[in-house]
C-alpha cells in the first residue's frame, strides 16, 4: 500500500504535506509536479491558499518554462535534485546564484507508542523529464498502527510565507 | 572512508552537505572550523552570518570573546542550544545562532543520523556526525535560525 500524501498548508514559498503509512516494511509515495491529480505540486499550489503567487510555483514549472540557467524541457535527476533539494553541484543543476532553490524536510509526527520508530526518507527523480518528489518509509508501522510524518517543500530564507 | 560530507550549497545564511555512508566500517565524521580542507565550516561558508559564526574562535561572536570555546558554547553557536550559559551569548532577540537539520535521502535501516557540536583540543568548534550503520545518504543543513532575511 502506498504512502498517503495530503497537502495541509500552502504558502507562497512553501507547502506542507502530511504523509501516513500503515506498512510494517518499506512503503513509498510520489508527488508529481506537472499539474496532474493530487498530490501534485502545481495542482496543490494552485488550488490551496496563495501558492499560485510565489516562486515555488516557478520551480514547479521549470520543465515548461525553464528556471534560470535550467532550460525548459526534459530535466535530469541531477537538475531535479538541484531544484528541490538544493543539490546544485550536479551537472547543469545550478539555476544561477541569484535564484533560490527548494529544500525538502521531514518531521515525523506520529509513531508506535508515541515514539519515532522507523525511517522516513525523501529524494527527487524525474518521470518523463518531469521532477517527482519521492518519499519512502521504512519500518514506521511495525504493528499496523498508522504512522505520520510532515514533508515540507520550501524555499529557505525568502520573505513572505 | 565510511562517512563523507560533500558541500552542495553555500549561501550567506546556510550550508547544505550531502552526507554519505558507504557501508564500510566507521560511523562518524567531524566537520572542522579551522580553514582546513572541506568539509570545514570556515572554508565552506561564503561571506555572511554563518561565516561570522564560523569565525567565533578568531574574531569572537556576540558576547563570546575570541579564543578557545567550550562545548556548551559550540552547541549554542551551531545548534542554538543556548540554555543557561555563562556567559550568555546575548539576547535571544538580537543574537542569531545556527542550527543543524538532517534529512535522510537513501537508507535501508532505522535512522541513525545524529549531529552534535563540540570543540577540538584547541577550543575550535566542530560538528560531529554519527551516521547510520549501513550505506545511505542524508542532507545536513547548517542554517541560521528561522527568520533571518536574505538568501
Amino acid at each position: 500500500m502506498a504512502i498517503t500524501i495530503t497537502a495541509t498548508a500552502v504558502g507562497r514559498n512553501r507547502i506542507r504535506y502530511r504523509l501516513t503509512s500503515t506498512t510494517a516494511g518499506t512503503d513509498t509515495g510520489s508527488i508529481t509536479t506537472t499539474g496532474a491529480a493530487k498530490p501534485d505540486l502545481q495542482t496543490d499550489l494552485l488550488t490551496i491558499g496563495v501558492g499560485n503567487q510565489g516562486p515555488l510555483l516557478a520551480i514547479a514549472k521549470a520543465p515548461t518554462a525553464g528556471y534560470g540557467q535550467i532550460a525548459a524541457g526534459a530535466l535530469t535527476q541531477a537538475q531535479a535534485r538541484g531544484l528541490y533539494l538544493s543539490e546544485r553541484t550536479g551537472t547543469n543543476a545550478n539555476p544561477g546564484t541569484a535564484l533560490a532553490t527548494a529544500l525538502c524536510r521531514l518531521t515525523p509526527q506520529v509513531g508506535l507508542g508515541g515514539s519515532n520508530v522507523g525511517s522516513w526518507l525523501v529524494d527527487v527523480n524525474v518521470s518523463g523529464g518531469n521532477p517527482t518528489i519521492n518519499v519512502t518509509s521504512i519500518g514506521v508501522s511495525p504493528t499496523g498502527v498508522e504512522a505520520a510524518c510532515f514533508l515540507d517543500v520550501f524555499l529557505p530564507d525568502q520573505i513572505g510565507a | 572512508m565510511a562517512v563523507t560530507a560533500a558541500l552542495v550549497l553555500a549561501r550567506p545564511n546556510r550550508l547544505r552537505y550531502l552526507l554519505t555512508q558507504d557501508g564500510a566500517a566507521g560511523t562518524t565524521l567531524t566537520i572542522t572550523s579551522t580553514g582546513a580542507v572541506t568539509p570545514d565550516l570556515l572554508t565552506d561558508t561564503v561571506p555572511g552570518q554563518v561565516r561570522a559564526i564560523a569565525k567565533a574562535f578568531t574574531d569572537g561572536y556576540a558576547a563570546y570573546a575570541a579564543g578557545a570555546l567550550t562545548q556548551a558554547q559550540a552547541r549554542a553557536l551551531w545548534l542554538s542550544n543556548r540554555g543557561a550559559l555563562a556567559p550568555s551569548i546575548g539576547s535571544v532577540r538580537r543574537v542569531t545562532t545556527a542550527r543543524c537539520e538532517i534529512t535522510p535521502r537513501v537508507g535501508t535501516v532505522t535512522p541513525g543520523w545524529l549531529v552534535d557540536a563540540n570543540v577540538d583540543g584547541g577550543g575550535r568548534p566542530t560538528l560531529n556526525i554519527t551516521a547510520q550503520a549501513t550505506a545511505g545518504t542524508a542532507y545536513l543543513d547548517v542554517e541560521l535560525e528561522t527568520g533571518a532575511i536574505g538568501a
